[in-house]
């Protein structure tokens, strides 16, 4: 009781003082904290599913669009609100969206595994971007553009590096709460060994619904932040695989043992990609990608990972 | 023998990797003693727009080394200066295009240039903005409406936005003798053809002319039987398609096999490509599209002389085939040293910006003149319309590109 106090206590210090950093640093290194957040934010909740159930998704960005259109929409509909109300709005309806559509399609999908839920997953993130993109109706193909929610007077890049750091905890305290509940031993089982969880009782598709649909709705939560940051959208832009391959490599480099794992992975990641080799035109790229050959040689369990077993 | 990758070996692999790559950035910096114009950005160097990125850039950087090495700099204020180029690559990449060029915004770079694509230079224009230094871009995917319509004072582009990109297909029609009647516009739901269609049914009703039907289709398409049928009982004069090369080449087959005749057939991509026409063969005659630049157009420049001279010393400096994003790309330089040499300083990006809405002038790529919203002029700095011409590609307006009359009306199908 006294340990988990204290972890409660110093990630709320911690939050508090990365919650100050805007207060004194110039707008690229909040851009670059803004960036590691949502990386981070994205990169938790694929770790949601794929840590807790080894359910490795290669279409989480399907919920990062759903999320960011039904913002978009959203705010388009309310265009006349408050911006507080404006910002309410569209990030619940990035996170109902996407949980909407994650349990829509979670029972079928589901009940596929390994490579199979994997590659089900990427199908699901191409057609629900073709879907955006072919009826006019949701603006994909040509582009929506987002109106500036930040208070006037307040640095854009402050706001949203805020809002980013405030939906990056709430997603932590989630994950937090299940590793420690039922549902997460629960999930743990299924990690281990599904078929002999449900011989011993654990609801498996019960616990695997739910999982699916708090890490889809809350990619979409993050899915609106990222749109409202970019202030204009196409499919392209927020359906991208690429978004997908990041949360994948931002948790196996930090490492999928731990809910520290992925935002390590997304801290080392971002802050190698954007402050050290940024300046790098044509070199960055293969960097990038020894960068991460280093880390499955050296730390296969991710760094998380090898810093647990140096301490052993 | 077998050799087993250590963990310290891979640690030494790496730190040496970052070592030269940072000790190439210390000794390019070094060589620079000169005063300098630096050229800010980011441009997708990888991801999705790579192809297009490394071409801006090649058209970028023989502005650059022209300059530098041929000309030994450009006389700005009385001093000499180098121009520099500091790009880095987005990877195509929204929210990594905004961090970086913030952290160049913080670097107190002055001037920028454009990346590609509408939502990576859309974000990146709202930082400019805020800072109050300008951006010259070469392609916001065409020219895409939403940035020069919110109201931005310092952003240029090269091309005009992408719903009046098909005027001079329009004004072309005008010209005819006898003048086209009833128009047909067909366009798909991308970023691009579908502002560039309702922007061509505006010019066409602007222009007194009838548009009596307006198909809007899906981004890809596999079958137009439908709006064939609909063209054989409507019979417009001219059938416009605001499609990509592949649509294009699908209508204008299924045109053909179909029998469907029309007496202009118009696809603003397509026939541009050489495999386009050898696909169609005898029926790609008489098809017109719009052609943005091309080397062998007479222009005249303040750098190079002329057009001509642009694509000899590209083509000896560089591997990329030479195409109009290299000569926007290299426009865009143009523009920004002809706009320093007028204001006569390099720290004052407020001048610039108000030098470049004013600037006019005759470059590589043509004449350089922006509207006031900031993207090309669609007449002054608008496409050539051109015409498959025993399959060559033959300019036909305007007047001063003219390289053949135009076929009007094409032949029917059947006589080919």
């Amino acid at each position: 009781m006294a340990r988990t106090l204290l972890v409660v206590v110093l990630a709320l210090l911690l939050f508090a003082a990365l919650a100050t950093l805007p207060l004194f640093l110039k707008a690229f290194y909040i851009r670059v904290g803004l960036s590691i957040f949502l990386s981070a934010g994205f990169a938790v909740c694929w770790w949601l599913l794929a840590g807790f159930t080894a359910y490795y998704s290669f279409g989480h960005t399907a919920f990062v669009g759903v999320g960011a259109f039904a913002a978009a929409l959203t705010l388009r509909a309310v265009a006349a609100a408050a911006p507080g109300l404006q910002l309410a709005a569209g990030l619940l309806a990035g996170l109902v969206t996407a949980a909407v559509i994650a349990a829509a399609i979670a029972w079928p999908i589901l009940r596929l595994r390994g490579h199979y839920f994997t590659i089900a997953m990427l199908a699901v993130a191409l057609v629900l971007g073709e879907a955006v993109s072919a009826f006019p109706v949701f603006g994909g193909s040509a582009g929506l553009s987002l109106p500036n929610i930040a208070p006037s007077g307040m640095r854009v890049e402050a706001f949203f590096y805020w809002l980013a750091l405030a939906l990056l905890a709430i997603v932590m305290a989630i994950a937090w709460i299940i590793s420690r509940s039922r549902l997460g031993y629960g999930l743990a089982a299924i990690r281990e060994d599904e078929d002999a969880a449900q011989m011993l009782g654990v609801p498996t598709t019960r616990f695997k619904v739910v999982a699916f649909v708090l890490s889809g709705g809350l990619t979409g939560a993050l899915g609106a932040v990222y749109a409202l940051n970019l202030g204009y959208i196409t499919t392209d832009s927020v359906f991208r695989g690429s978004l997908s391959l990041e949360m994948i490599v931002n948790s196996l480099v930090g490492g999928m043992g731990s809910l520290l794992g992925p935002v390590i992975g997304a801290a080392i990641m971002t802050g190698v990609t954007k402050l050290v080799l940024a300046d790098l035109l044509e070199y960055h790229l293969a960097i990038t990608g020894l960068l991460i050959v280093a880390v499955v040689l050296v730390a296969p369990d991710g760094v998380a990972g090898l810093w647990r077993r140096t301490r052993r | 023998m077998a050799y087993r990758i250590s963990r310290r070996g891979s640690i030494k692999a790496l730190s040496g990797a970052i070592g030269i790559a940072a000790l190439g950035r210390a000794g390019r910096s070094a060589a620079q003693s000169q005063p300098t114009v630096t050229f800010g950005g980011t441009i997708p160097f990888s991801g999705r727009w790579a192809e297009i990125g490394q071409s801006v850039h090649a058209g970028y950087q023989t502005v650059v080394k022209y300059v530098n090495e041929v000309q030994g700099g450009v006389e700005i204020g009385g001093k000499r200066h180098r121009l520099d180029l500091k790009l880095v690559d987005d990877a195509s990449d929204p929210q990594r295009a905004t961090t970086l060029l913030q952290k160049q915004i913080d670097d107190d770079v002055q001037l920028f240039l454009g990346s590609y694509s509408t939502p990576i230079i859309l974000p990146q224009v709202a930082l400019t903005e805020r800072a109050r230094r300008p951006m010259v871009q070469a392609g916001g995917g065409g020219g895409g409406d939403p940035i020069f319509t919110q109201g931005y004072k310092f952003v240029f582009g090269m091309y005009p936005r992408a719903s009046r990109s098909a005027f001079p297909a329009v004004d072309a029609f005008e010209a005819l003798t006898p003048k086209p009647k009833t128009f047909m516009v067909v366009y798909t739901n991308d970023p691009f053809s579908k502002p560039q269609g309702l922007g061509v049914i505006e010019r066409l009703k602007e222009k007194g002319m009838q548009v009596v039907k307006v198909f809007e289709l899906p981004a890809q398409l596999q079958d137009v039987s439908a709006v064939l049928t609909s063209v054989r009982e409507e019979q417009p004069d001219v059938v416009m398609c605001l499609t990509s090369d592949q649509n294009s080449l699908l209508i204008a087959r299924q045109m053909a096999q179909s029998r469907t005749d029309v007496k202009m057939l118009f696809t603003s991509l397509g026939p541009q490509a050489a495999s386009f026409r050898e696909a169609l063969g005898k029926y790609a005659d008489g098809i017109t599209c719009i052609s943005t630049w091309s080397p062998s157009f007479p222009y005249t420049d303040p750098i190079f002389g002329s057009t001509a001279k642009f694509a000899e010393y590209y083509r000896a400096n560089n591997t990329l085939p030479l195409i109009y994003h290299q000569g926007t790309a290299a426009a865009c330089i143009v523009a920004y040293v002809e706009v320093l040499k007028q204001v006569g300083r390099i720290d004052d990006p407020i001048a610039v910006r108000d030098a470049l809405a004013k600037l006019d002038i005759e470059s590589l790529y043509g004449r350089i003149k922006f509207t006031p919203e900031g993207d090309g002029d669609p007449v002054l700095m608008g496409s050539a319309v051109t015409q498959v011409q025993k399959g060559e590609i033959k300019v036909i307006s305007p007047e001063r590109l003219r390289e053949a009359a135009p076929l009007w009306p094409i032949e029917p199908w059947s006589k080919r």
